[in-house]
């Protein structure tokens, strides 16, 4: 609260003069995001937004823009591990906040697909960018959300047209590299899928060393009438990052939009989806997993608006908090007067595996419309000490039995990322989170297999 | 094998079991009776090392090793398998992963090798056949929704394939109908051999129509009050409980 | 639907029927709050110096407060200085039997359904009757000094037991916990005060009634329960206020002090005046209520809430002791244009403490009505144990219903679950009943308590019945 005005612009002064000659078409947008971001004061326990998520150690920090020739150092085998090599991708490469066309590779499309960097989009095809910039990041009063609408430096503008769809997933891939100094990397995308179109994106985020950098994301999407979009978002960054992200998305009539968030990495990472429910018979499904060891905070929120009829949300969070380190959920369902026939569902449900460890969960309902279906849950609480016996009455020694318990509860989170080869990916690092090794991801693999074809 | 030497268990003070003496070797079938409370669950749980009891005397020696000096998967391990009266739901572990685990942990202790997935599911496929489970059943959450017949199956299935030297039956017949309780005993008879042993923990005579013990004990109040051959059990069938409760008052 | 919808109006349109007002006279303070006024007050009271110097101090706290605004309820600022903070019925003295309380008085609290005649009160109920924040009749105080328990107005406790109130006023509720309790603090007028000795179970119910009459004023009532060791009693409270087209201020504070192996039972049937069908008029009601258990102890509070136009309550519960069990069993019933913000915090401290809280929120009209609710377990809270069910039913598309659980949990062996719902009485519903010979009417009140039945069970027998019919009445026409 005390954090005077000097505080905040000290916290983003230095940004300041690397951004003085903006692009023209975008100049409008980010002068008045930087408008509202001067009279936003930085988030303290005291907002109810911010509650439980104590970021009063940034405040005292000043961000510097990250800096290209950090990016320039980095060489393709370091590059390599972070993709997923047996997927067809296209894939777009960011380093500290620029974009990296030598490693990125975006196959061939026909014209009813654009994918393409921002600022190359911003030429290319600026009537996208002018459409949609800023017109469904709605969240208002919000002080990253100024932060990067007034900073940001690259992203990613995709566009597919009506009833076509996009064959092969796209990965962004995103690298920090950071030095002394807490650098600022930031990310605005727009992705637009016309009627009956269907994309799968995938998101990562990882530290290509163990300095500390700030990530700032903006995303924006529209899904059009009948479009699905598959959105998943891994965060694996170093214990010195910090994340800030926040996907809105505007779900036209009966379109699907599906987002599963995990967040293993980052010191201090917090997640925003807001999705609103413009068409009727609109879907979404929101999915999350935190899993915190050390001394990690981890912030997921949520808010569903539902604005028609007949549209169905469904969200399930989970936390799976151990050492000193601490797991917040925040998630608002939202029904208006309008919205009659709803299906509306949350669920938060947190593991506390240590003494220090903690959970803070605020499910938020607000509804006004009488003919709809809504509920919501959450707890907090241990492994379950039956299944943990029958374990061991089965001979899995106790670690082991914690362990597999451990992912089990993980396991409907992370069934929910359709792609075998980001599963995959993830298993593997969530073993590490988890534990001893107990099975090979190959067994998982294949009895997935049988699950799904119940044979 | 199994030895138990004057054992009293009690839970939060309540003396449960008050003195068993119990002796099973290699290749027999035991089968112990009693009503409702008398401590047959508790020497099940306590046997396969459910936290909880108070062993306030006595011992339990399994293969000559002092069983409460072993936790509950050392004591798996050395072949000590309980068939629960209510399995236990586990949403998320897939039974495929759950017994693969289970057996690997075990072959592991065994110094055998460990199974890959192909040898895995074709070692179970097999055993499904003999309690007659679906398939399917392997691809889904340990127990979650699983009818009655299929946990008690599923627990049958999990025995034929850790292969334990002693098996303890729970009560494995509450709640099955005929069939399914044929189909469990012929699993349970499968796998009868000499070098293994079976406990039988039971309420009701007719599962011991298809699984024919050796020796048969009641236990009441805490005490094995009675044992004899199989004949015993029918007279349990015939003159019911009360027949022992006044015998045990005149004695 | 039409036939179904007359029959539906006419039942909302049902009078408010404690909403006479009683012409006695009145003793009236100057309007406004200033230190003058609380030395007034303290005056009449005859307290003891250091009740006033409480006081104070608690006023000067309250000049530096902000007025909460966190809740979801919208209402204009109140103007703090264009309120009566005193008024009382004219009387020279305390009444010392129920032949000398005025007539009036006694005719009001009948008229209430409240008899304060011991031979009648031999229903076995204890009443202490509160106008206007005075104390008028305490029944059955005899009785109860038998058995060592005091029950009597808050002021005369005061002055009677000063070392007994002293030890436990705003040991709960510190006198500047918010905004409302410190002005509670400051400026209460009257009160329950009863003490349980130690292994004394109380053999009867106890209950204040809590009436305003006057207009323009302010009601401030203090109530503090202390149960000793391993002691009982449960208690009611009741309350109701005329029709009036102003906005009165209730500003209540209730401290629970149950000590180690004592059982507190609070129940609350809350009628103030609601406003009439376009909002106008009724009770802005600002609760603060609280409970403290020590070792192995228990507080439950049952509430119905169907009154008020605003009401911001969470009467919460500090688990200190080890294995103390904290309740909370909730209906919340608003129309027209009434806000209810209300739920509960239970702050577990001490190990194994569990706690559960039922809310059952039933929003009709034009009203918003939200679950507020906080479950804390502290780090040193080994095994504590939470369960809480938060449902919502809406009849009508022009309210809302919202739930806001707040969870912290800070301890890994906690078990915390929280589950709510949100329904609707359906037209399907009603028809069935309907077809098969049942009045909508009787069918809504079906639904209802099917609903709520959870909380009524938790209601002694006499409030329960009186609370079906309360939520009936308030209800019935809503639904179309």
């Amino acid at each position: 609260m005390i954090k005077n005005k000097s505080a905040e612009t000290r916290f983003y002064e230095k940004l300041l003069k690397p951004f003085v000659k903006k692009q023209s078409l975008v100049n409008a947008f980010q002068e008045e995001s930087y408008k509202a971001l001067q009279q936003t004061s930085f988030p303290t326990l005291k907002d109810e937004e911010w509650k439980y998520t104590d970021i009063g150690d940034l405040a005292i920090q000043s961000l510097e823009p990250a800096v290209k020739a950090d990016a320039e150092k980095i060489r393709p085998e370091m590059v390599f591990p972070y993709r997923f090599n047996h997927m067809k991708s296209h894939v777009l490469v960011f380093i500290n906040g620029y974009f990296s066309p030598h490693f990125s590779h975006i196959k061939k499309n026909s014209n009813s697909i654009l994918i393409e960097n921002l600022s190359e989009a911003l030429s290319s095809h600026p009537e996208i960018v002018q459409t949609y910039l800023g017109k469904i990041d709605k969240k208002g009063n919000d002080f990253f959300s100024y932060l990067n609408g007034a900073f940001f430096q690259e992203g990613v503008v995709i566009d597919l047209r009506d009833n076509v769809s996009c064959e092969i997933p796209i990965h962004l891939l995103y690298l920090t590299v950071g030095n002394d100094h807490l650098r600022y990397a930031s990310y605005r995308n727009i992705v637009i899928l016309g009627k009956g179109s269907s994309a799968t994106l995938v998101e990562t985020h990882h530290s290509l060393n163990n300095q500390s950098v700030l990530t700032n994301t903006v995303t924006e999407i529209v899904t059009s009438e009948n479009a699905t979009l598959q959105h998943h978002i891994l965060q694996l960054q170093n214990e010195n990052s910090y994340y800030f992200g926040s996907t809105n998305v505007s779900l036209f009539p009966e379109s699907h939009y599906q987002n599963t968030w995990i967040s293993l990495g980052g010191k201090l990472s917090r997640n925003d989806v807001n999705a609103e429910m413009q068409g009727e018979g609109s879907d979404c499904q929101l999915y999350g997993l935190y899993a915190g060891h050390h001394h990690q905070l981890m912030d997921s929120r949520t808010v569903v608006t539902h604005n028609a009829i007949h549209a169905t949300s469904n969200q399930l969070y989970k936390g799976i908090l151990n050492d000193c380190a601490q797991g917040n959920f925040n998630g608002k369902i939202y029904v208006s007067r309008n919205a009659q026939k709803t299906e509306a569902y949350q669920l938060n449900r947190n593991l506390i595996l240590s003494e220090k460890a903690r959970v803070n969960t605020k499910p938020h309902l607000k509804i006004f419309a009488d003919d709809v279906k809504c509920s919501h849950g959450a707890s907090v609480g241990q492994l379950d000490k039956n299944a943990l016996f029958y374990l061991q009455s089965r001979g899995v020694g106790k670690e082991v039995a914690r362990s597999m318990l451990t992912f089990a509860f993980a396991n409907d989170v992370i069934d929910s990322i359709i792609l075998g080869s980001v599963r995959f990916f993830l298993y593997k690092r969530l073993y590490n989170r988890f534990g001893r090794e107990w099975g090979s991801v190959d067994d998982f693999e294949s009895f997935q297999t049988i699950r799904k074809n119940g044979e | 094998m199994l030895e138990i030497h004057n054992l009293r268990v009690s839970i939060n003070g309540n003396r449960i079991l008050k003195g068993i003496n119990l002796f099973i070797n290699a290749g027999e079938v035991h089968a112990i009776m009693g009503p409702n409370g008398s401590g047959k669950s508790t020497l099940a749980h306590i046997l396969a090392g459910r936290d909880g009891y108070v062993v306030e005397e006595g011992e339990v020696l399994f293969n000559g090793k002092d069983l409460f000096a072993l936790s509950p998967e050392e004591r798996a391990w050395e072949g000590l398998f309980l068939a629960f009266q209510y399995p236990i739901e586990i949403p998320g572990v897939s039974n495929a992963t759950f017994l693969k685990t289970a057996l690997n942990e075990i072959r592991k202790h065994r110094g055998l090798p460990e199974l890959d997935a192909m040898d895995f599911l074709t070692t179970v496929r097999k055993r499904m056949k003999l309690v007659d489970m679906d398939p399917s059943l392997l691809g889904r959450p340990v127990n979650e929704g699983f009818s009655g017949g299929e946990k008690k199956r599923n627990e049958i299935l999990q025995m034929a394939v850790l292969e334990p030297r002693l098996a303890i039956l729970d009560e494995t017949d509450s709640g099955l109908d005929i069939d399914s309780l044929k189909t469990v005993a012929n699993g349970v008879n499968s796998l009868r051999n000499k070098d293994n042993a079976i406990l039988v923990i039971t309420h009701y005579q007719r599962l011991l129509d298809y699984i024919v013990p050796d020796y048969v004990h009641v236990l009441f109040d805490g005490r094995i009050v009675e044992s004899g051959d199989k004949t015993l059990a029918l007279d349990l069938e015939r003159k019911g409980y009360d027949w022992i409760k006044e015998k045990t008052a005149e004695s | 639907m039409d036939k179904d919808r007359e029959g539906i109006d006419f039942l909302t349109q049902k009078e408010y029927e404690y909403g006479f007002v009683t012409d006695i006279e009145m003793d009236l303070a100057p309007k406004g709050l200033n230190e003058e006024i609380i030395r007034m007050i303290s005056g009449k009271k005859g307290e003891p110096e250091e009740v006033l110097r409480w006081r104070l101090k608690a006023y000067r706290g309250w000049t530096k407060m902000k007025e909460p605004r966190w809740a979801f309820i919208e209402y204009p600022s109140i103007d703090y200085q264009d309120i009566y903070y005193y008024a009382a019925p004219r009387k020279k003295k305390r009444p010392k039997s129920m032949d000398e309380v005025d007539s009036e008085i006694v005719a009001t609290f009948n008229k209430l359904g409240i008899s304060l005649e011991e031979q009648e009160a031999l229903s076995g109920v204890a009443v202490d009757a509160v106008m206007d924040s005075v104390s008028v009749a305490t029944t059955f105080k005899k009785k109860l000094k038998e058995l060592g328990i005091i029950f009597l107005s808050i002021s005369e406790a005061i002055r009677e037991y000063p070392d007994l109130v002293r030890k436990y006023l705003g040991s709960v509720v510190a006198p500047n916990d918010n905004f409302f309790a410190a002005l509670n603090s400051a400026v209460f007028t009257d009160g329950t005060f009863v003490y349980i000795p130690k292994g004394i179970r109380c053999p009867m119910e106890l209950s204040t009634y809590f009436r305003i009459n006057a207009a323009q004023t302010g009601q401030f009532e203090r109530t503090l329960i202390v149960a000793d060791k391993e002691s009982y009693v449960s208690y009611l409270e009741g309350c109701t206020a005329p029709i009036r087209d102003e906005n009165q201020l209730h500003a209540a504070v209730v401290e629970l002090v149950a000590l180690d192996g004592a059982e507190i039972k609070y129940s609350t049937v809350q009628n103030w005046y609601a406003g009439d069908k376009e909002g106008k008029g009724g009770i802005y009601n600002f609760v603060t209520k609280r409970g403290l258990c020590g070792n192995n102890s228990k507080i439950s509070w049952a509430q119905v809430e169907t009154g008020s136009a605003i009401t911001w309550k969470y009467p919460s519960i500090i688990l200190r002791g080890d294995n103390a069990v904290g309740e909370f069993h909730s209906v919340a019933l608003t129309n027209n244009y009434q806000q209810a913000d209300t739920g509960t915090k239970m702050i577990h401290l001490g190990k194994n403490t569990r706690s559960t809280i039922i809310s059952k929120g039933i929003s009709a009209g034009h009203s918003n009505n939200s679950y507020r609710g906080l479950v804390k377990i502290g780090p040193k809270a080994d095994n504590a144990k939470n369960y809480s069910q938060c449902d919502s039913l809406l009849i009508g598309n022009k309210c809302g219903a919202h739930t806001f659980p707040y969870i912290e949990v800070n301890n890994p062996t906690a078990n915390v679950e929280h589950e709510a719902t949100t329904s609707k009485i359906s037209e399907d519903q009603l028809f069935y009943c309907n077809q098969r010979g049942i009045g909508t009417e009787e069918a809504i009140g079906l639904i209802i308590n099917g609903y709520a039945r959870e909380v009524f069970k938790r209601l002694p027998m006499e409030f329960a019945v009186e609370a079906q019919k309360l939520l009936a009445v308030r209800l019935e026409g809503s639904v179309g």
